[in-house]
């Protein structure tokens, strides 16, 4: 038990006041706990951003196509600056909703 | 990533793509997943599927058909326009597309979508939609 004792006295664990044996812990888990709100936080803010259907849309229209190059020729361009007529397609369908 | 973002506005030409997509409405896997169904509804139809997600001139229907016609060939390709403001979809086909996706399937498919965005899933009504427009208008 000598030894023990001795060791203790001589590494100064001894000497430490009993607000610092506890605030050391206590800051230490305060400072994970803090760190983990963080990360949680940060991560469900950057969800936050992403659109969801009711809320108002901010962004710049987007319009997403499976081969763009190809599906959105320059060659548009050219008739609209030699004034040609509109590229003439025939009649459209579809359909239209709500929600 | 083939699925591109066209910044543009209802009424202007449509010329220059940028990277800013990852900016958007989606994330990054929604992208991914529009992505996926755009290239498998164009691959097992043979037609051009496209998404447009902004807002819309009035009278949106004109307007939708005004977006269709700029695409490279729309008598062979269908234009899904969403305008999350106006809490309107359009779903407009082009002529040889009429036949192989009548127009009553399109409102199945518009309904599915519309019930979608209105349980607050952008991402997944678009998925789901696609899928519909290319199973009903069949393979190539």
């Amino acid at each position: 038990m000598r030894p023990i004792w001795d060791s203790l006295i001589r590494v100064g664990a001894l000497s430490l006041a009993f607000l610092e044996t506890v605030a050391v812990p206590l800051a230490i888990s305060l400072v994970v706990i803090v760190l983990v709100y963080a990360i949680v936080y940060a991560g469900s803010a950057k969800r936050s951003k992403r659109y969801r259907p009711g809320r108002p849309f901010t962004f710049a229209p987007v319009w997403f196509l499976a081969a763009p190059d190809k599906q959105f020729p320059e060659h548009k361009e050219l008739i609209a600056v030699a004034g040609a007529a509109e590229v003439t397609h025939g009649q459209t369908g579809g359909a239209s909703d709500r929600w | 990533m083939t699925a591109g973002e066209l910044s543009t506005v209802p009424g202007g030409p449509a010329t220059t793509w940028h990277p800013e997509v990852l900016d958007g409405p989606l994330t990054t896997r929604q992208l991914l997943r529009v992505d996926e169904a755009l290239r498998l509804a164009d691959r097992s139809t043979g037609l051009t599927f496209s998404v447009y997600i902004g807002e819309l001139a009035e009278p949106v229907r004109g307007d939708a058909e005004r977006l269709h016609g700029e695409l490279a060939d729309p008598d062979n390709s269908v234009l899904v326009a969403i305008s999350p403001n106006q809490r309107l979809l359009e779903i407009v086909t082009g002529d040889r597309v009429r036949r192989r996706l009548p127009d009553r399937d399109c409102k199945l498919a518009a309904l599915s979508m519309a019930a979608a965005f209105g349980g607050g899933d952008l991402a997944g009504g678009i998925v789901s939609g696609l899928a519909q427009l290319a199973d009903h208008a069949g393979r190539a």
